[in-house]
C-alpha cells in the first residue's frame, strides 16, 4: 500500500492533468482571446493583421500612469480599510468572547447581499453634498453653514468600496481564524507569554497566509470594479482605469469598442496578477508554518476582551448600522417616492407604493428570477468543487504545473467581468458544440471564471492549513484518494466550502456586468431588469428592485448561514 | 433664439433637412415592393432587432408594427447603451451565426458595418420611403436625441433660468452645474457654432465643477432632485422625471442641437426582408410616432409628432453623414475633455 508520497505522486500525476482542461477551457482561452486582439488593428479576433500599435500607444503615453496612480490611491484605500475592518471582525468574532459573536457572524454577510452599484446608489442618497440625508441632517442639528460629507470624492469612493469589500474580507479571515490550532496558542500560554505575545507572535504569523491572500485580492479586485467608480467617481469628475476600460467598451468615437487597447491594457494587468500570484505562492511555500489543523484535538481559547467586550460589541453593531442599515433604509425609502428627491418630512408625504407594484407585476420577473437562481446555484457548486480540487493540488500534492495552476485559478481576477463575457463571446461564437451562446449557461461560465479567483484563494487558505497527517493516516487505513478527499479533506474543508458557495451564489446573483454584455432573447437575469430601469431613468423603481433583491439575498444567506454553522459543528465534533 | 432660418435647415444634417419634406407624406402607403417582402419576411423565422431601449419600452412599438403586419415575427434583444450594436454583428458574422437584422442606434457604428459589406444598401422609395430621411442607401432616420437646457423649478429663480448653453458657464452655477460624460451634444452644437467656440464652451463647463453622468436620465433625476440646479441634457430623457412630477423644466439651445438616429438593415440577418419592412414602418408617421409613444425619443421629420413640435421653428445644429471623420474626430477630443478634465488637474 502506497504511504502518504505514493499518493501524492499518484494523484500529483492525474489531478493536474485532469484539473488543467477546465482551467485552460475557462480561463486560458478568453484570457488568450483578450491579449491576441491587443495585437489584431481593429481589436477583432477574426480580422486580418497584426500591430504592437495598441500596446504601444497604451503603455507610452502619460495617461494610463497617470490613471493607475489614481487607481493606486482608491485600491490602496479600500483595501487597507477593507483588510482591517474584514480582519478586525473576524478575529472578534471566531477568537474572542464577544457577547452575540453569533449573530455578528450572520450581519457581517448582510452588506453581501446588496450589490455595490445600489450600495453606492444608497450613500450618494445620504451623503451627497446638496441632497444628502446625512448632510441635511447634520447641517440642521449641528447648525453647520456647510455640507460636511461630500460622497463625490476619492474618499467617498475609497470608504463605500471598502464597505463593499469588509464581508469578502470576513469571509476569508473568518475560516482561518476558526482553524488555527488551540495547543499553538495553549503552548505560548504555558510557556509566559501574554495574551497580546499570543496575538502578535502566534495568531497574526499563523494567519499570514489567509492576510495575504484576502490583501492580493481585495488590491487587484478593487483595480479592476468599475460599481462604484462608475457611480460615483464620473459625476465627481474622477477617472480609474476600469472607468477607462469601461469608456473604451462603451464612448468610443468610433462607434465601436476599441478591443485593441482594452486588451492592451488587460495584458498589463495579467502582468501585475502573475507577479501577485508569484509573490503569493512563495509564501505558501512557506506553508508548513502555517499547518494548524492536526489530528490531535484542540478546542480554542476565546481571546477575553475584559472591560472592552461590551464597548467592541456596540461598536461592531454601531459599524453595522452605519454600513448596512443605513444605505439601505435610503434605497427602501427611495422605493417608495415617485422620483429621486432628497430624503426628508416632504418627501415622506409623497410615498407610494407604486414601484413596488409595478415592479411585482412584471412578468419578465419570474423568469428572471429563475435564470438567476439556477445560474447562481450551478456556478457556485462547480466554482466550489474546482477550486477545492485546485487548492488540493497546487497545496497539497504539489504537483508539476501546480505553479501554473494555481496562476490560472487566479488570473481571472484581472479582468473585470464584462472582458471576459467579450471573450467569451467569440469562445461561444465559434465553438459549436456547446451551443450556449444567448442562454443562461453562458453567464453561468462566465461566472464560473470570475469567481474561480476568490474561491480559490480561499480554498488554498484552508487546504494550507490542514496537516497532511490527517490524509497520511487515512491512506494508512487503506482509504483510496477519493475516499480521503471526500472523508478527510473536503469535510474538513466544509466551513471554506460552504463560504465560498454562499459567495458566488450571493455574488452571482447580483452580477450585473458579464450578464447585460451576454444578454440574448431569453437569458435576462434580476439586475438586468434592474439596470433597464436604472437606464431608463427611473432610480425609485431602481431602488424598489434593490430592495426586493436585497430581502431575498438576506433570506438565501441566512440559510446559507445556517448550514455553514452545522458544518463548523460538524467539523468541531469529529 | 428660436426664429427658423434657412441657414439652419442647409446646415443641420439629414433629420433637419428632412422635416419640410416628410411632413407633407400620407402617414401610411404600402408598395407592391413592400407587400412583396413583407410576404417573403413573413416566411422567415423572426426579425431579431436590436437596440439600447428596454423590452418595456419596445413591446408596444412590436405591437403596433404586428398590428400592421400580423405575419412578421419579431424578437428584440436589448443591446444596452446601443455602443457595441455594430461590434455584436462584426462577431457574430466572423462566427458565422447570424446577427440581428435590425439595428437602430448611432450612424458611426452603421458606416463600420457598410464598409465591412454587411449592411443592405438599397433605394427605399420603392417602400414608401421618403429620400429625405434616407441620406445614404443603408440608412433611414428613425429618431433623434435633442439637446436641452434643464433647471430645477424650485432652485432657480426666474430670473437666473439659462437662456442659453453658454450660461452654463457663469460661475454661479459652480459645482451645481451638470452635463452628460459624453459630447454629442456639444459635437452637434460645433456644427454651426464652431469648433473653437464649443471647446472652449466644454473646458469652462468642466471648470465650473460641472457634474458628470453616465446617462442624461440620471442627470436629469439629480437636476430633478436638487442636488444640482443646472444643466445641459436631452429632450427625451428629461420627460421622464418631468411627467412623473418632479420640478423639472427645460429650454431650447440656440442653435438646437441634434443628432439623429438611425436605422438599418444587417444583410446576414437572419429575416433581413422582414427587418427592411420594419425599417420603412418606422419610418411612416405611423411607425415614428409608435416608437415616439414607446420610447420618448421621436422623429422630428415627422409632422405632429411631439419631438418635430421641439424642432418647429429653430435653428438646428448637426453634422451631416458625410462629415462623419469631423464628427468622430469633434467627439475624440470634446468627449475627453468631459471625462479627463478634474482628473487631469
Amino acid at each position: 500500500m502506497p504511504g502518504i508520497d505514493g499518493l501524492r505522486q499518484r494523484a500529483g500525476r492525474y489531478l493536474p492533468a485532469l484539473l488543467f482542461a477546465p482551467l485552460l477551457w475557462l480561463v486560458f482561452v478568453p484570457v488568450a482571446i483578450l491579449i491576441v486582439s491587443a495585437f489584431k488593428p481593429t481589436g477583432f479576433l477574426f480580422d486580418p493583421g497584426y500591430t504592437a500599435d495598441h500596446v504601444r500607444d497604451v503603455w507610452l503615453t502619460g495617461e494610463i500612469w497617470r490613471l493607475i496612480w489614481q487607481s493606486l490611491i482608491f485600491a490602496a484605500g479600500s483595501s487597507v480599510l477593507a483588510l482591517f475592518a474584514g480582519g478586525f471582525l473576524a478575529w472578534l468574532t471566531e477568537r474572542t468572547d464577544v457577547p452575540g459573536a453569533g449573530a455578528m457572524r450572520a450581519a457581517m454577510l448582510l452588506p453581501m447581499a446588496m450589490p455595490p452599484f445600489l450600495l453606492a446608489i444608497g450613500w450618494i442618497m445620504l451623503a451627497s453634498p446638496r441632497t444628502g440625508a446625512l448632510n441635511a441632517a447634520a447641517m440642521n442639528w449641528f447648525g453647520l453653514s456647510f455640507a460636511p460629507f461630500n460622497i463625490y470624492s476619492m474618499g467617498g469612493m475609497i470608504f463605500v468600496e471598502a464597505l463593499a469589500l469588509t464581508p469578502s474580507a470576513y469571509l476569508i479571515m473568518a475560516p482561518a481564524f476558526r482553524m488555527i490550532d488551540a495547543n499553538l496558542e495553549e503552548a505560548a500560554l504555558m510557556a509566559g507569554a501574554s495574551r497580546w505575545q499570543v496575538l502578535t507572535r502566534i495568531i497574526l504569523p499563523v494567519m499570514t497566509p489567509a492576510i495575504a491572500g484576502t490583501a492580493i485580492y481585495l488590491v487587484v479586485i478593487s483595480l479592476v470594479v468599475f460599481d462604484v467608480p462608475g457611480t460615483i467617481g464620473i459625476p465627481a469628475g474622477i477617472k480609474l482605469l476600469a472607468t477607462h476600460v469601461y469608456d473604451l467598451l462603451n464612448h468610443a468615437p468610433t462607434g465601436l469598442p476599441d478591443y485593441g487597447p482594452i486588451g492592451a491594457i488587460a495584458m498589463g494587468m495579467m502582468l501585475t496578477l502573475v507577479v501577485l500570484s508569484l509573490v503569493y505562492q512563495r509564501m505558501m511555500k512557506r506553508a508548513g508554518r502555517f499547518v494548524t489543523v492536526t489530528g490531535k484535538a484542540s478546542r480554542a481559547r476565546a481571546f477575553p476582551l475584559g472591560g472592552a467586550r461590551k464597548l467592541l460589541a456596540w461598536g461592531v453593531w454601531l459599524f453595522l448600522a452605519v454600513t448596512v442599515a443605513a444605505p439601505l433604509l435610503a434605497l427602501a425609502w427611495t422605493s417608495l417616492l415617485p422620483w429621486q428627491m432628497p430624503l426628508n418630512a416632504e418627501s415622506f408625504a409623497q410615498f407610494t407604493l407604486a414601484n413596488h407594484g409595478l415592479f411585482l407585476r412584471d412578468p419578465a420577473l419570474l423568469k428572471a428570477i429563475w435564470h438567476s437562481l439556477v445560474i447562481a446555484v450551478v456556478a457556485s457548486t462547480f466554482t466550489a468543487v474546482l477550486a477545492l480540487l485546485t487548492s488540493w493540488a497546487v497545496v497539497r500534492a504539489k504537483a508539476p504545473g501546480a505553479a501554473l495552476m494555481d496562476i490560472l485559478a487566479f488570473l481571472p481576477l484581472a479582468f473585470p467581468g464584462v472582458l471576459i463575457a467579450t471573450a467569451l463571446i467569440y469562445v461561444y461564437l465559434t465553438v459549436k458544440p456547446f451551443p450556449v451562446y444567448g442562454t443562461i449557461w453562458i453567464i453561468t461560465i462566465a461566472h464560473a471564471t470570475v469567481y474561480l479567483s476568490y474561491a480559490s484563494r480561499v480554498t488554498n487558505a484552508s487546504v494550507a492549513q490542514m496537516h497532511p497527517e490527517l490524509e497520511e493516516a487515512a491512506r494508512m487505513n487503506g482509504a483510496s484518494w477519493l475516499r480521503t478527499m471526500f472523508r478527510i479533506v473536503a469535510p474538513l474543508a466544509l466551513p471554506a466550502l460552504v463560504a465560498v458557495w454562499i459567495w458566488i451564489f450571493a455574488h452571482s446573483l447580483r452580477e450585473l456586468g458579464a450578464a447585460l454584455i451576454l444578454q440574448g432573447a431569453d437569458n435576462k437575469t434580476v439586475p438586468t431588469l434592474l439596470f433597464a430601469y436604472w437606464t431608463q431613468g427611473q432610480p425609485t423603481k431602481t431602488a424598489a428592485v434593490g430592495v426586493w433583491m436585497v430581502i431575498v439575498l438576506v433570506a438565501l444567506i441566512a440559510i446559507g448561514q445556517g448550514v455553514q454553522r452545522w458544518a463548523s459543528q460538524r467539523q468541531a465534533e469529529s | 433664439m428660436t426664429e427658423f432660418t434657412r441657414r439652419g435647415v442647409m446646415q443641420g444634417g439629414a433629420l433637419a433637412g428632412a422635416s419640410l419634406a416628410f411632413g407633407a407624406r400620407p402617414a401610411f402607403a404600402q408598395s407592391k415592393e413592400l407587400q412583396e417582402l413583407a410576404a417573403a419576411a413573413a416566411k422567415k423565422p423572426p426579425v431579431v432587432w436590436s437596440e439600447s431601449s428596454s423590452d418595456e419600452q419596445m413591446k408596444p412599438v412590436i405591437d403596433a408594427f404586428n398590428k400592421r403586419y400580423p405575419d412578421i415575427k419579431v424578437l428584440f434583444i436589448r443591446n444596452t447603451g446601443g455602443n457595441t450594436l455594430a461590434a455584436r454583428v462584426v462577431q457574430e458574422s466572423q462566427a458565422g451565426t447570424s446577427p440581428a437584422s435590425l439595428l437602430t442606434g448611432d450612424h458611426q457604428q452603421f458606416e463600420i458595418l457598410r464598409q465591412r459589406g454587411l449592411v443592405v444598401e438599397r433605394d427605399w422609395k420603392p417602400l414608401g420611403v421618403d429620400a429625405a430621411i434616407t441620406p445614404k442607401p443603408h440608412l433611414i432616420a428613425t429618431s433623434a436625441a435633442i439637446a436641452v437646457l434643464v433647471w430645477n423649478k424650485n432652485k432657480v429663480k426666474d430670473a437666473d433660468i439659462p437662456r442659453n448653453y453658454m450660461d452654463l458657464v457663469d460661475p454661479k452655477w459652480s459645482g451645481k452645474v451638470g452635463s452628460w460624460v459624453r459630447a454629442p451634444n456639444m459635437v452637434s452644437l460645433a456644427k454651426v457654432e464652431g469648433e473653437a467656440k464649443i471647446r472652449d464652451f466644454t473646458q469652462k463647463l468642466v471648470a465650473n465643477k460641472a457634474r458628470m453622468y453616465d446617462s442624461t436620465y440620471q442627470l436629469a433625476q439629480e437636476i430633478g432632485s436638487g442636488e444640482i440646479d443646472v444643466g445641459l441634457g436631452l429632450y427625451h430623457t428629461t420627460l421622464v422625471p418631468l411627467n412623473q412630477g418632479a420640478p423639472l423644466a427645460w429650454g431650447a439651445t440656440d442653435p438646437l442641437g441634434v443628432a439623429t438616429i438611425f436605422s438599418a438593415v444587417v444583410s446576414k440577418g437572419a429575416n433581413p426582408e422582414g427587418a427592411q419592412v420594419m425599417a420603412a414602418w418606422l419610418g411612416t408617421a405611423e411607425g415614428a410616432n409608435a416608437y415616439e409613444a414607446g420610447t420618448g425619443r421621436g422623429n422630428p421629420a415627422v409632422a405632429g409628432s411631439k419631438t418635430a413640435e421641439v424642432v418647429k421653428g429653430r435653428r438646428t445644429s448637426e453634422f451631416t453623414i458625410d462629415e462623419t471623420p469631423t464628427y468622430i474626430r469633434l467627439l475624440a477630443e470634446y468627449n475627453k475633455i468631459l471625462s479627463d478634465g478634474r482628473t487631469r488637474k
